[in-house]
């Protein structure tokens, strides 16, 4: 009996070991390194130029997804980036980008989504997470495009993960 | 899916993502899907910034979804969109992977 339990014992800490070391695996996009959630069930390259990288977790269609694409022609009203997402995340109405630019983007991205910014090796990440649709975080890469990292299931914590601030 | 119902989604689909996302041939009921989500988003969003159009409602059943998006589409395939451009820029980013998806049955 003893040797059961021990044996149950044992082979509990050897799953959870292997758990802990096949936990997350490095993801590559646009030059840059992210560690996404192991064990994925589909990983591809979508999108009419291939500029999204796809990493899926479930066989549920829809279900399930991270995903990496490239959002140059984002329309910023007349801003840069940071100062365009920068408006959107803000409360202030003091701005130098399009109204209606910030309007828009307000509608559709911010309202019912938890919104912010987070600094991670001096780069801003902007997020905008929701609990019942798909969350987003924007970013510039290294090379200079404007990333639009997305998930259908990832909290607050799992974004950092995967940008590496946790 | 009918073909002419094929016809006015797949002018949705590429209303807003652009010319060549897909053909009629290729369209899907997760694209219907998806792009009735889109073309709710982005009436709202007209509506919301004082633009002519209500946001239609309605039980996003599989039929219903496909008779409204193909509506929506003929009136865009004739050059009558009634959204706002800027709605349209953030609906397609924010709805562009998910339509790649839904193209591959994902």
């Amino acid at each position: 009996m003893k040797r059961a339990i021990l044996l149950i014992a044992l082979a509990f800490a050897s799953l959870s070991a292997y758990a802990q070391t096949d936990q997350y695996i490095t993801a590559a996009y646009a030059g840059m390194k992210f560690q996404v959630p192991g064990s994925p069930v589909v990983v591809g390259s979508l999108g009419v130029n291939n500029d999204i990288l796809l990493i899926k977790y479930s066989d549920t269609i829809g279900k399930r997804w991270i995903s990496f694409g490239t959002e140059n022609t984002l329309e910023t009203g007349g801003c840069g980036w940071s100062d365009f997402f920068e408006a959107t995340v803000s409360d202030t109405a003091k701005h130098s980008c399009s109204q209606a630019s910030v309007a828009s983007f307000r509608h559709v991205f911010v309202e019912g989504a938890e919104t912010g910014v987070w600094k991670i090796e001096g780069k801003a990440h902007y997020y905008f997470l929701s609990d019942s649709d798909s969350s987003f975080v924007f970013f510039e890469s290294n090379n200079g495009n404007l990333i639009k990292l997305e998930s259908d299931f990832l909290d607050s914590d799992g974004f950092r993960r995967v940008l590496g601030d946790i | 899916m009918e073909s002419d119902q094929r016809e006015n989604i797949s002018a949705v689909i590429n209303y807003f993502w652009g010319e060549g996302t897909t053909s009629p041939e290729s369209v899907n009921q997760g694209m219907a899907a998806i792009a009735y989500e889109a073309l709710e988003e982005a009436q709202s969003c007209s509506a919301a910034m004082d633009f002519v159009p209500r946001p239609f409602s309605g039980h996003p059943g599989g039929k219903y979804v496909i008779k409204q998006v193909a509506k929506i589409g003929k009136r865009i395939a004739s050059g009558d969109t009634q959204i706002y451009e800027t709605c349209r820029q953030r609906t397609a980013v924010n709805f562009r992977n998910k339509m790649e998806l839904a193209k591959q049955g994902l």
